[in-house]
């Protein structure tokens, strides 16, 4: 006799996202560098951003930060960044 | 089983077998789980008035709708009986609450576990265990309500060690953290009216709470010198509200909770006195400046930062201070838990339906 049992991870509803496609190029894009508020994540994303600028001298950087780093960011946020119409988005987690 | 939506089932052989096949796909805490069959799910619904199918909860980080019935597989799992379960699913509910912020407590470095504190009524019903060991083994109620909540979080939140939970390492309580209030032994208005429920109305509370911390303090003989160690062990260097701010639990024995309340101190001026007692030193927080100047935006803005003499809460209001009592008869101990810190995560209460309180299912 055999033991019939329920699986018990439910369904997932959530959509997947895939990630962006790299940019062809840096010249006259607009990169976002989103810091998540974590103390050392920030610094890694400023001298990432100090790079590429310099690599692509027409590259605009601009810098958010998340309100929290533990918090999901929430719709209004995610519109203001969206708003500033990046061609990309780096961001960086860490202590 | 007629009646149920239809759901996922495998067959193995024995309960062996079903247990080499939960744990080998992260389905379990680690400990053997109690097969969830048809019958044993079908029994354990008996002990809830809703329907199967209902969506209660999306549970974070992998946003899973959670039915009754699937909280339902899990508490079967857990070990509950069927009475429990709408304690179970009130559990699930309050984690979804977005003020919780269950997608961080499941993701967090930090030691963070759901407490559960369970009020009102239903306690008696459901023998929870309020007093001695009460944090420990031994009841029932309190080990599987709360190890139900933590396989709803592997099984259905998708919160695996290592993977997307990145607890450094997680506590004891991430196996089950579940107590009930000893209201009986409190001079002070248990925790649900505190937060605005009647005193008959049964409740579960969530807390994103640190391991429990001891205090001792057999020497004190009125509340300055009891609510003083439990300040003192709250705003430890390494508390986690030391650095975030945020809200925390002072768990008071009936001994201590009876000298406090012989003083006729009221659980408002407790939380008062707590919050005042609650600080540490700038200079002790910053290491005198060993590693450079900090700022550190959690604090108030109101703290001198060039003064290595001004104190600095770990919490932002005598409100973020929840005081309770638990905890056997004997014994001058009371316990600190701090938590996971401002803006993270906040206590979420969910009332429980009347019919808890009838002792009946």
């Amino acid at each position: 006799m055999t033991l019939k049992v329920y699986v018990p991870v439910g369904r997932e509803t959530a959509e997947k996202a895939a990630a962006a496609p790299a940019l062809a190029s840096l010249k006259d894009a607009r990169l976002m560098l989103l810091d998540n508020g974590k103390w050392n994540g920030g610094k890694l994303l400023r001298y990432t951003g100090e790079i590429l600028r310099a690599r692509a001298p027409s590259l605009e950087v601009y810098f958010e930060r998340k309100p929290f780093f533990s918090r999901t960011a929430d719709a209004e946020f995610i519109s203001r960044l969206l708003a500033r119409r990046p061609h990309a988005v780096i961001t960086a987690i860490g202590d | 089983m007629s009646g149920l939506p239809v759901q996922e089932m495998i067959e193995a052989a024995d309960f062996a077998e079903v247990n080499e096949l939960f744990h080998a796909r992260g389905w379990t805490d680690g400990l053997p789980v109690v097969p969830p069959t048809g019958e044993l799910v079908q029994r354990m619904l008996e002990g809830i008035r809703r329907a199967p199918d209902e969506v209660v909860a999306k549970v974070a980080p992998r946003i899973t709708d959670a039915t009754v019935l699937d909280i339902a597989i899990n508490a079967v799992m857990a070990g509950c009986r069927p009475s429990y379960l709408p304690v179970v699913v009130g559990a699930v509910e309050a984690a979804a609450d977005p003020a919780f912020n269950l997608n961080g407590v499941q993701a967090t470095t930090h030691v963070s576990a759901p407490l559960i504190v369970i009020n009102g009524p239903v306690r008696h019903c459901l023998q929870v265990n309020c007093g001695a060991n009460c944090f420990g083994q031994g009841s029932r109620a309190n080990a599987t309500i709360g190890r139900a909540l933590r396989l709803v979080m592997i099984n259905l939140g998708g919160g695996v060690p290592g993977v997307t939970d990145k607890a450094t390492f997680g506590h004891p309580g991430k196996y089950t953290y579940c107590v009930g209030e000893n209201e009986e032994a409190s001079p002070f208005e248990p925790l649900q009216v505190e937060l605005g429920y009647d005193r008959m109305q049964s409740t579960v509370t969530l807390f994103a709470a640190e391991a429990p911390h001891s205090v001792t303090d057999h020497l004190s003989n009125d509340p300055v010198g009891i609510l003083t160690s439990i300040a003192d062990a709250l705003s430890n260097l390494g508390s986690n509200n030391m650095h975030l701010m945020g809200q925390a639990f002072a768990v008071l024995s009936p001994e201590h909770a009876r000298t406090v309340g012989a003083a006729r101190w009221s659980k408002r001026k407790v939380k008062e006195f707590l919050f005042e007692k609650a600080r540490r030193r700038f200079g002790d927080l910053t290491f005198d400046g060993r590693y450079g100047k900090v700022y550190n935006r959690h604090w108030p803005a109101w703290v001198d930062r060039d003064d290595p003499d001004a104190m600095v809460p770990m919490a932002k209001s005598p409100d973020d201070f929840f005081v309770i009592v638990a905890g056997g008869d004997a014994g001058r101990f009371s316990l600190a838990i701090p938590g996971w810190g401002e803006l993270g995560t906040r206590v979420v209460s969910r009332a429980l339906p009347d019919y808890v309180n009838t002792c009946e299912l």
